[in-house]
């Protein structure tokens, strides 16, 4: 039979062929998206092994200057130990994130120790100190900044079979072991090939396990409205295999049969489909880093589980075509149309996100994953019953095309609901993920995540010795668009509440810093929580920048104990560089100074030369490094970070609302040719096409308008729910628009489809 | 062979039944026009013989065994195994060519497809299109459609064959062809044909005419044909 099937499929003429062209579309498009979801898994894996080298997070160390004790003894300067010798067969490497611009760059530091140290992939051999490996894109890149060599001599290139992808910014430098170790190194004894695996967290879970049912359901539905193109020329055919002695199971097979032979052929599309798109899909990038395009590849599990699934998706939407068939006198029609499933457990299904909300359970993704699970599939089960009751309000209405739209609608409820379903699907998403990019976008520039002033640079300093840091603040204040550096030395207090401050000159810091406070010499309490004596005491914002006179004299950069003081000043909430609670008054260059700049506030103007700042910084001593605005940003929050790359994935829900509205459009665009015969009989009692057309516009537009809308609103529901549990501003704004601003633009979209295939003259259409 | 007895059958929101208490026993070789008014009840008595609708009340038994009770399924088996069926326009699947048109009734019973094949084309030459077998309908004159459902209708040997205003689509001459070829060939393997029909000169050609009318057959609905006298056929 499902030979016969094939036959019917390849012999289809006209609009049989648009409907195997249809499912052909279908299958092409839900393979490249199936074959993409599933590539995301395995390309993350493949990139994290080949990268695994830059992570010293394998091997053992110890720290080669500490006493049996396990205590590092400071020199009088604070600075570790001048020399650092190591054991043969290891070496030492660190490393941290550089930038050009604002583009990431990965630096790892060696420090050679010993014979037969392990040589990491992708270079020749571990650089000796001042020299450097430099990705060939980094080469580009700090040239078009005039900083050739920042990281020091060029001596070669780092292999592309070690990079994440062919455009990766990494530089292989080498440094003393000394410095190694003072920049945090590990002591290496060999490299994996392979990365710890990264588990994919609850919201890439949730957008995968979504999108691929997504892809799935747009596919049936395609298949089905594909096959409704047909739906006479089939009705006719299968009236005629059922009354020459076929059963149901024969027409269904044959049904499967001719959607095979598009599927197959749409199946094997989507995979040259994907093979084709994967290098522009590899440049989209996710966490950081694009991939290679061979990295996206799912395996011949994931490709043979692909073409299955959408195969499968085929022949369920084939075999949906032949449900509630009925053979009579006049040929072959449907059973007379079920009455919509009532409520029931589609309105419990829908109120679940609302009262997982309300209720406050469970802070966690997985929460947000089964309510949006639940939301999707309960408005999928309320559809047809919200189509009704649409239908039976505009039947209420005067005009004669209400009466007529409306009728029809309540009649075929279910009919209507169907096609609906992809838009539902997408409409449903589109805001959910639509939400957090403006969420995202929102956090860089709130204060409360980011504090740091976009024309404050901050360099870490945390190993350079007095000289050194102070040689740094004089070649920065040389740089152009630099206008001011403030030394700033990191100091922890401990005293009822353990809290961080500053040590240096108030004024120049809070000047650096864009610090809009006062400098008020005072003293302090810590914490609004700290119960002290004496009530009145007002307490002291944190973040408030005052000097605290007290005594500092003979503590040690570890571990600087203070008194709580008593008295305050207070000040506004500041934007500037993130403040700690306070800033001790001292001169860090005087002799007797027991602390040394560990930071650099370097205030500039617009425009300043931000790179050659960088140089200087990540030149000047082991692990010194710059941070901007962006930078902190991006190094901030691995959640945020998350967001970043699940919103990526925002595409493939706007591709699905482009293909639900086209399949919904498509859809009502067949149903519409076959009413024709109907439209025909009422455009020869004297119904003017206007009003026939109206009809179908109202047919069309309202279900979806109303079901989008509905759906958007879920979906925007989650959304909140979602950004409720990450404490992420809810971006209202945005999510309006996508809550009412889709629906409406697909249901204009729809109904213009409806007016326009309508306003022909029913009498003159060919039918079967 | 095919008996009815007080078929009766109501569409859902009906009025009055479109079948109400018909009784019809055909014999083998016999031919028997069902004549009537449209709307009288015909082509639901045909379907009801076919087993594709299923009586009310009453009961329909081919060749003793009982159609009407069976399942869906077991009224399938019937249909491609015991019954073949004419219709007025044909029905023939506008995408396959002759040949295979005529191979689906054994398709669909699952005779192998080199087997349906040749026993497709010798049909289709018992009918005269042994040259057409590869054309498609639309390529085809309506007399040569018609011939081409008659080849699938007795292409497995039906024990009766049901018609539905065989000639309705054809004029007058190609009409007549299509009756003498359908009634000869089912005489030729021993079936007996049922003929619903509007058509004076198709009724002619059969054994015995039964008049409808509202759902019943006429009180003068057993009537022998004009050139005989009725067979070992009964109509009450």
């Amino acid at each position: 039979m499902r030979r016969l099937g094939l036959r019917l499929a390849l012999a289809g003429e006209g609009a049989a062929r648009w409907g195997s062209a249809m499912t052909v579309l279908a299958a092409v498009l839900g393979t490249t998206g199936l074959l993409l979801l599933l590539s995301v898994g395995p390309a993350l894996e493949t990139r994290a092994d080949r990268f695994a080298w830059t992570t010293a997070d394998f091997g053992s160390w110890a720290d080669p200057a500490a006493d049996a004790d396990g205590w590092v003894t400071i020199t009088d300067d604070n600075r570790f130990p001048d020399r650092v010798e190591a054991p043969d067969g290891t070496v030492a490497q660190g490393g941290f994130t550089s930038y050009v611009g604002d583009d990431a760059v990965t630096v790892v530091e060696l420090g050679h120790a010993g014979l037969d140290a392990p040589v990491p992939p992708g270079v020749d051999a571990i650089p000796a100190p001042g020299e450097a490996y430099y990705s060939p894109a980094l080469v580009e890149r700090l040239a078009e900044v005039g900083q050739a060599e920042r990281y020091g001599a060029d001596v070669g290139r780092v292999d592309a079979g070690a990079l994440r992808y062919s455009d990766d910014l990494v530089a292989v430098r080498g440094v003393t072991p000394t410095d190694a170790h003072l920049a945090w190194s590990t002591r290496v004894t060999g490299y994996d090939e392979r990365a710890m695996a990264r588990p994919l967290v609850p919201l890439e879970l949730l957008v995968f396990a979504t999108g691929v049912g997504a892809v799935l359901a747009v596919v049936v539905v395609l298949v089905l409205t594909a096959i409704r193109l047909t739906e006479t020329t089939r009705r006719r055919r299968t009236a005629t295999l059922v009354l020459l002695g076929a059963d149901t199971r024969a027409v269904a097979r044959i049904a499967e049969g001719e959607a095979l032979l598009p599927g197959v052929a749409g199946a094997l599309g989507g995979l040259g489909a994907f093979l084709a798109v994967r290098p522009l899909v590899a440049r989209i990038g996710y966490e950081d880093a694009q991939f290679y395009a061979s990295d996206l590849w799912p395996g011949w599990v994931g490709v043979i589980t692909s073409l299955g699934l959408i195969l499968g998706a085929c022949l369920v939407g084939a075999r949906g075509s032949v449900r509630d068939l009925d053979v009579d006198p006049l040929g072959l029609t449907r059973s007379p149309e079920r009455r919509p499933r009532p409520w029931r457990w589609g309105g419990l299904l829908l109120i679940t996100t609302p009262a997982l909300a309300l209720l406050g359970v469970p802070d966690e993704m997985p929460v947000v994953a089964a309510s949006m699970g639940a939301a999707v599939l309960g408005l999928l089960v309320v559809a047809p019953v919200v189509v009704q009751v649409l239908g039976r309000l505009a039947a209420r209405g005067r005009s004669a095309a209400s009466i007529l739209g409306g009728r029809r609608l309540a009649a075929h409820a279910r009919t209507h609901a169907g096609p609906l379903a992809p838009l539902i699907i997408a409409t449903l998403l589109a805001p959910f993920f639509a939400a957090l990019v403006p969420a995202a976008a929102t956090s860089i520039d709130d204060e409360v995540v980011i504090g740091q002033n976009e024309l404050t640079a901050v360099a870490d300093v945390v190993n350079a010795t007095k000289s050194e840091s102070a040689a740094l603040a004089d070649h920065l204040r040389e740089v152009d668009g630099v206008e001011r550096v403030a030394r700033v030395a990191e100091a922890t207090l401990v005293g009822p509440v353990q809290t961080e401050l500053w040590v240096g000159d108030c004024s120049e810091i809070t000047a650096a810093g864009h610090l809009d406070v006062p400098c008020v010499t005072g003293s302090m309490t810590l914490d609004p929580s700290v119960q002290l004596p004496d009530d009145d005491r007002p307490m002291i914002e944190p973040r408030a920048a005052l000097d605290v006179t007290t005594d500092i004299s003979g503590t040690t950069a570890e571990e600087t104990w203070f008194e709580a003081p008593s008295g305050v000043a207070r000040a506004d909430f500041p934007a500037g560089v993130d403040m700690r609670s306070g800033i001790v008054a001292r001169d860090l260059d005087a002799a007797d100074a027991p602390v040394r700049a560990t930071q650099l506030f370097v205030a500039h103007r617009p425009g300043a030369d931000v790179e050659q700042m960088r140089t200087l910084v990540e030149q000047s001593s082991p692990g010194a490094h710059l941070s901007t605005r962006t930078t902190s940003f991006n190094g901030l929050s691995e959640l945020l970070r998350h967001y970043y790359s699940a919103v990526k994935l925002l595409a493939l829900a706007l591709a699905l609302a482009v293909a639900a509205v086209l399949a919904a459009a498509i859809g009502f665009a067949s149903a519409q040719a076959h009413r024709g015969p109907a439209d025909a009989m009422l455009h020869a009692t004297g119904i003017p096409t206007r009003t026939l057309a109206r009809a179908s516009a109202i047919e069309t537009a309202l279900p979806a308008a109303v079901l989008a809308c509905a759906s958007g609103i879920v979906g925007s529901a989650t959304a909140v729910f979602a950004l409720h549990l990450a404490n992420r501003p809810v971006p209202w704004v945005d999510l309006g628009l996508w809550t009412f601003g889709a629906p409406v633009a697909a249901a204009t979209t729809l109904g213009a489809v409806a007016l326009m295939t309508a306003s022909r003259a029913p009498a003159g259409r060919r039918h079967d | 062979m095919l008996e009815a007895h007080a078929l009766q059958l109501k569409y859902p929101g009906a009025e009055r039944a479109a079948v109400a208490g018909v009784d019809l026993v055909v014999e083998p070789e016999e031919v028997v026009a069902v004549t009537g008014p449209s709307g009288c009840g015909k082509s639901t008595l045909l379907h009801l013989l076919a087993g594709v609708l299923v009586p009310d009340a009453g009961t329909v038994h081919l060749r003793g065994r009982s159609l009407s009770g069976s399942s869906s399924d077991g009224r399938a088996l019937a249909r491609r195994r015991e019954i073949g069926m004419v219709f007025q326009d044909g029905r023939l699947v506008p995408e396959l060519p002759a040949v295979e048109d005529v191979m689906l009734p054994l398709l669909v019973d699952g005779i192998r497809r080199g087997e349906a094949r040749r026993r497709a084309t010798a049909a289709l030459e018992s009918v005269g299109l042994g040259e057409l077998t590869g054309r498609r309908p639309t390529k085809m004159s309506g007399g040569q459609a018609q011939r081409v459902a008659i080849a699938r209708a007795l292409v497995h040997e039906p024990s009766v064959v049901l018609a539905d205003e065989p000639t309705g689509a054809l004029d007058r001459a190609t009409g007549t062809a299509v009756m003498d070829l359908l009634v000869s060939s089912v005489r030729a393997r021993g079936g007996a044909l049922v003929v619903v029909t509007h058509d004076e000169q198709v009724a002619a050609v059969a054994d015995r005419r039964v008049a409808m009318l509202d759902g019943v057959v006429s009180p003068a609905g057993a009537q022998g044909s004009a050139s005989g006298a009725p067979r070992a056929a009964s109509v009450r």
